[in-house]
């Protein structure tokens, strides 16, 4: 059961990190077009 | 004090000083794919693991893909490990037979060598077995630290390049980093440590009788004295010297022993911890040069030298005055440095590294975010201990982890940049670049994330007794210094332990494994989107209101901005901890 969740949460983890990715590009651009 | 304490720390710095040129313009050879001495035996290695991974070596990335391929390779890579410390039991090389990594730990060690941290919550040589120190973690030791010099480097082509949309290519930049510098340079270091006595093999542990018995008394179950007599001990053993190598050189700092570089297989002679500290700044000092030529502005690059070495000098000189005074508990004690002994505070040291070397290696380490030892931090003076500390939360950009310190520098100057732009009323530029809006935005949540990782986490560990402060060896301000640190630690991806706190809990594990991801990933992509902006901007030709970034001026800025903002961030935090326990150690109470 730890082992799924600990795998689930990593996957999780990094699938939160690209999401991120694309705010940041969102954040850039919405300044950057000001 | 002594004066060869000085002079080791001067000789220390002096080849470091010496050693960053050609190391930078070694490193810009290998990022801008010009020839080096090494491409016959190299670049068909090199073609091969293009055509086996199917990676197009001319094809640049943009900012987000260079984000997305770094954030996928460490996901991947961190399952890999996390796996084969599961199923270390049904692996070979495992001569101890030592049983699967528990859950919690086995990720919470993942993730702690993906992120270049290097935490340790065990004991390496009764936890991992040799398969997993080799393809589990020292792998990673390898990985991380060529990813972090590849986001440098990106960084800093953001910042040299002219209306450009691409930052270069995550896989061409960190296999070259790991390919043309880290394997080149360990495999001659590891050998150099072996000659001095470093651990190079993959047998059995050895058991030794011991010459006299030893008594220990432990608390039974039934609360009644337990008395052992031990007659034999256990000699850990591995293929230590192959990892040692890259822990040093790649800033990771997970040692094969538990007592990391004060155990005498892992840096047995003086020599051997001067090879280890010079080769926690190598890279990190070459970087600054790499930067230097790459924006075509090297004494931009010495200048960002300069506010890294006013930091190490001062920290060093602290931790070497706090640790050579020595306890003034100690009344009538003679705590003097003299020929017979080496004075001052010794608790925590190694006799062979003395005082000094002690000092230099906690400065060093964590000015890096190396996170190796030679001697335990928590031992240290509330004085001496804060200087580590302060550098953890200063962001570890005094030379920094290879890579990392150099962006997160870099971070710092586009602050001052803006900073001194504002003070005179002109837009800030950069090298050229104008610095707007969504560079100093992208810029300050970089900045923000790192305190409240850690002020945030540990709050929540100091304010509750079940699960977090019942793990504390000692109570009051020296407590709160171990949780703080750990925190501190885990975020800034440093991974040496103030020690004095049983990290191996759920909480412990799965919080500080959060701060650590976050410490790394959730800062590094905010800092290539800095890139990503910059390199799409034209480079302005400098004009009279141009702040020039390559003056005494503006490094007395860059440290001025480094010291308030770490300052107003962590300085409460600091009173509570170190600042009151070396005031209440003056008035006689100690924790």
């Amino acid at each position: 059961m730890w082992d799924v969740l600990g795998i689930a949460g990593t996957i999780a983890m990094f699938f939160i990190g690209v999401i991120y990715v694309s705010g940041c590009e969102r954040l850039k651009r919405s300044r950057t077009d000001v | 004090m002594t004066l060869n304490g000085w002079l080791q720390i001067i000789v220390f710095f002096a080849i470091i000083c010496f050693t960053a040129k050609p190391m930078g313009l070694y490193m810009v050879r290998v990022f801008e794919r010009q020839r080096t001495w090494l491409d016959p035996i190299l670049r068909p290695i090199e073609r091969l693991l293009y055509r086996l991974t199917g990676v197009r070596e001319d094809e640049e990335m943009r900012w987000t893909e260079y984000a997305v391929a770094m954030l996928l390779f460490s996901g991947a890579t961190m399952l890999l490990t996390y796996i084969i410390e599961r199923a270390q039991s049904h692996l070979p090389f495992n001569p101890q037979h030592l049983a699967a990594v528990t859950p919690a730990l086995a990720w919470n060690t993942a993730i702690s060598f993906t992120t270049n941290t290097n935490w340790q919550a065990y004991t390496p040589e009764s936890t991992m077995s040799y398969l997993t120190q080799m393809a589990g973690l020292a792998t990673h030791n390898f990985w991380s630290a060529g990813v972090g010099m590849a986001l440098a480097v990106a960084f800093i082509r953001g910042i040299a390049r002219r209306e450009g949309k691409t930052l270069g290519n995550f896989w061409v930049d960190m296999t070259r980093a790991i390919l043309w510098i880290l394997l080149p340079i360990c495999l001659v270091y590891g050998t150099v440590l072996v000659s001095q006595g470093v651990v190079q093999n993959m047998r059995a542990y050895d058991t030794a009788t011991l010459v006299e018995p030893q008594t220990s008394t432990t608390t039974g179950a039934d609360g009644k004295p337990v008395t052992t007599t031990i007659t034999t001990q256990t000699i850990g053993q591995g293929p230590v010297a192959s990892q040692e190598a890259i822990k040093m050189l790649g800033t990771n700092g997970g040692g094969f022993f538990n007592a990391n570089s004060a155990h005498p297989f892992e840096n047995p002679t003086p020599l051997s911890n001067f090879l280890q500290m010079i080769s926690i700044f190598l890279i990190p000092a070459g970087l600054t040069v790499v930067l230097g030529q790459m924006v075509k502005s090297p004494k931009h690059g010495w200048a960002v030298f300069a506010a890294m070495s006013l930091f190490f000098a001062i920290g060093v000189a602290t931790t070497y005055w706090a640790e050579a005074k020595g306890n003034p508990l100690f009344q009538g004690v003679d705590q003097r440095a003299t020929t017979t002994q080496s004075g001052g505070n010794m608790e925590g040291k190694e006799v062979r590294f003395g005082i000094a070397n002690t000092a230099l290696f906690a400065t060093i380490t964590t000015d890096a975010s190396c996170g190796a030892v030679n001697g335990m931090h928590d031992s240290f003076t509330p004085l001496g201990g804060l200087v580590p500390l302060s550098n953890i939360l200063l962001g570890e950009i005094v030379f920094g982890g290879v890579g990392a310190g150099l962006y997160g520098m870099l971070i710092f100057v586009v602050l001052s940049v803006f900073i001194a732009g504002l003070m005179v009323g002109r837009t800030p530029e950069y090298l050229g670049k104008k610095i707007e809006a969504a560079d100093v935005q992208l810029s300050m949540l970089y900045l923000l994330i790192f305190p409240l990782i850690i002020l945030c986490l540990a709050a929540v560990a100091l304010l509750s007794p079940t699960f977090g402060t019942s793990s504390l060896a000692n109570q009051g301000p020296h407590g709160l210094s171990e949780i703080l640190y750990a925190y501190a630690s885990a975020a800034g991806n440093n991974g040496s332990a103030f020690a004095g706190l049983n990290a191996n809990t759920r909480w412990y594990n799965v919080s500080l494994g959060i701060a650590m991801f976050a410490g790394r990933f959730l800062m590094c992509v905010p800092m290539l989107a800095v890139a990503g902006n910059l390199v799409g901007k034209k480079i302005a030709p400098p004009s009279q209101g141009t702040f020039p970034v390559t003056t005494p001026l503006f490094t007395i800025l860059l440290s001025s901005v480094i010291l308030i903002v770490g300052a107003l961030t962590f300085f409460p935090a600091l009173a509570l901890g170190p600042i009151l326990e070396h005031l209440l150690m003056h008035a006689g109470r100690t924790f």
